[in-house]
């Protein structure tokens, strides 16, 4: 075996050319899709950070009957013991906060648009939404300007409001009966979420109760805590992570239902699945392209040395060991080429890891993905370690074409070749 | 005894339609230690003749024995075996393993037999490759060699299994007089000092002279088996 090696390896240094032209399109392929990889991770990453931070939060607890009924946001299925629920919460060590969510109409009094609206804490939200950090014109909720909502910045511009206006809002109360209170927009979010700068409508929520008509203090209405948890490396992880508090959160109130990010964003993730297999097509694609180069490079070397197989069969040499000799050929191009194109795409994604890519103008054209700021990569050994094995196995296959054909050559045709 | 016994070895190729007899019924006997040439024109089915002693063919009709061994109707692995174990072949073009330094090339067939250790192996290849005076030039490679010194490192690759037949295709064809002279001293002088039986199929009249035994084949029938008495090296 070590001379079968000896000889294969010579011989790929000897045909250097080929070697490196045929490494470098296998290298190409396989650092495209280390790097590919670790872009759609780190987009998945950001659009999951970009729900937990903007609409979703890490874990929502709400009840079973709310959440059967979830279109309706229905206003007689809230948590039944908010205070306790959120003390159990804050017990464990993480931030919360409770939330309204009503339906509910916006008008300028010319217009009017339907809308999900959230009554928010303003002083225990931020701790786990960063909707005050988005606002970008006016200021977010504070107990000082009282009667005020806080607006996504494109539902502004499409009722022609700015900071200061006054707005009326119309809900349903809790005795299903319309009620409508006027407003200032207190300020304009403009967030990665595009629901929440095409839909969002934030109020304190006192004002919102007051609204509901239904009554404020201890016991009051809640539709769901919602809770952070600190940010996990990758998404993998922060996904365990939100289950494990979840089951830890389930045990101390088995009344409620608890849906980690893993849940709440369960349709973006089967179509992130999806799309991770699609993914793949382009980096299947490259490969094969270095398959047929692998074929052609050992053909192309089957051809160049037909006699010295003839001579190797003459000394004794079986078939199968021809076809071992060219096999370990393509090993050893696959070894280059998939070593060099895990260096190279381990590179690729490091860059991506530390310095990341504005995504400024690359989150307009994804439309209602959300996605904005700068993309930082996932590293990920596990990808590496795929795209390496897949290298060498790719080659192995693709090395087998020839080394079959070597085999078969008959010694005294071998011998005779010119 | 005869150490290669053939009784009417018939070989046929099939091209389309046509039949062509290649050798056609030959009968020999090789005894241990000589130092035989088979001669004829090109065509005549010397090559032929060659290929089925080296296992490298199989005759289509007709018996042959190496040492006592039944080599008609062996196996692929079987021939492979014989070749690995049994006989050793010197190519007209030398056919050295480019990539592979001298001492590496002479060791490839004690590698391929698989039954030596490796300090074994090396011992061997460099006392072959001293036997052939090219002792100091192990770590070369055949670019870096002569044409007289390939031949010589194909003959040490040869003889360094240490088989009772060695097979000779035109062993001098491309070297020129004076070095094909060497060459032909040199394996006769093996033939004589470690008593190889040597095989060529030569149309060099330099080999034929050293021959101790002559044998003409025409349109594949032994058509002359002439043996000289004393050996050729004294006509030298």
């Amino acid at each position: 075996m070590g001379t079968l090696w000896k000889i294969a390896l010579r011989n790929t240094v000897r045909h250097a050319r080929r070697t490196i032209i045929t490494a470098v399109v296998m290298m190409g392929g396989i650092a495209v899709f280390i790097f590919y990889d670790s872009l759609l991770a780190g987009l998945d990453r950001m659009a999951v950070d970009t729900m937990e931070s903007y609409t979703l939060s890490s874990l929502k607890i709400r009840t079973p009957a709310y959440v059967q009924d979830i279109q309706g946001a229905p206003l007689d299925k809230g948590l039944a013991h908010p205070e306790e629920t959120l003390a159990v919460v804050t017990a464990q060590g993480l931030q919360a906060t409770q939330r309204i969510r009503f339906v509910a109409r916006l008008s300028n009094y010319t217009d009017e648009i339907p809308v999900l609206a959230d009554a928010v804490d303003p002083a225990a939200d931020p701790k786990v939404f960063r909707l005050a950090q988005a606002v970008t014109e006016g200021a977010w909720l504070s107990r000082a300007s009282p009667h005020s909502v806080v607006l996504g910045a494109e539902l502004a511009r499409e009722l022609s409001l700015n900071v200061g206006d006054t707005v009326l809002v119309t809900a349903q109360t809790v005795h299903d009966v319309t009620n409508a209170d006027e407003y200032t927009v207190a300020g304009l979010l403009s967030t990665p979420a595009p629901e929440v700068n095409r839909g969002g409508l934030f109020m304190p929520l006192d004002e919102a109760r007051a609204l509901l008509d239904t009554p404020a203090g201890p016991g009051a209405l809640v539709t769901e805590v919602d809770v952070a948890l600190p940010r996990a490396p990758s998404l993998a992880a922060a996904l365990a992570q939100g289950e494990a508090a979840a089951s830890r959160l389930r045990a101390a109130l088995p009344a409620e239902r608890i849906d980690p990010i893993g849940s709440l964003a369960a349709g973006y993730l089967a179509l992130r699945n999806a799309k991770a297999s699609y993914s793949l097509i382009p980096v299947i694609i490259v490969l094969m392209i270095a398959a047929v180069g692998i074929v052609n490079t050992i053909l192309m070397s089957v051809f160049s040395r037909v006699r010295e197989i003839g001579v190797l069969r003459a000394y004794g040499m079986t078939a199968r060991d021809i076809k071992r000799l060219f096999t370990l050929e393509g090993l050893a191009l696959g070894l280059a080429g998939s070593t060099l194109g895990v260096a190279l795409g381990a590179a690729l994604d490091l860059l991506l890891v530390v310095r990341g890519v504005s995504m400024g103008s690359l989150s307009q054209s994804l439309g209602s993905l959300p996605i904005s700021g700068v993309l930082h990569g996932e590293w990920n050994p596990k990808t590496m370690i795929i795209g390496f094995l897949f290298g060498v196995v790719v080659s192995l296959i693709a090395a087998r074409i020839p080394a079959r054909r070597a085999s078969r050559l008959q010694p005294t045709d071998a011998l005779r070749f010119q | 005894m005869a150490v290669l016994h053939l009784e009417k070895i018939t070989r046929v190729y099939r091209k389309g339609d046509t039949e062509v007899r290649a050798l056609d019924g030959v009968d020999l006997d090789i005894e241990a230690g000589e130092f035989l040439t088979v001669v004829g024109p090109s065509g005549s089915g010397k090559t032929t003749f060659l290929n089925i002693l080296g296992c490298l063919d199989s005759p289509t009709e007709g018996r042959i024995v190496y040492d006592g061994t039944e080599l008609q109707g062996l196996g692929e692995k079987g021939r492979s075996a014989y070749r690995r174990e049994r006989i050793s072949f010197v190519f007209q073009s030398y056919n050295l393993i480019p990539v592979l330094t001298v001492r590496e090339n002479v060791e490839l067939p004690l590698v391929i037999e698989r039954k030596r250790d490796t300090a074994e192996i090396r011992r061997r290849a460099e006392e072959m490759i001293a036997a052939v005076g090219l002792a100091g030039m192990e770590g070369r490679f055949p670019r870096e060699l002569s044409g007289g010194q390939e031949q010589r490192v194909a003959i040490a690759r040869a003889l360094v299994k240490q088989p009772l037949v060695i097979l000779a295709d035109e062993p001098t064809a491309n070297l020129d007089s004076h070095t094909a002279e060497e060459i032909v001293d040199l394996m006769r002088g093996i033939n004589t000092a470690r008593g190889s039986t040597f095989v060529f199929s030569t149309h060099d009249r330099l080999v034929m002279e050293h021959a101790r035994r002559v044998v003409t084949i025409r349109d594949g029938r032994v058509t002359a088996d002439e043996r000289k008495n004393p050996p050729s090296a004294a006509g030298k």
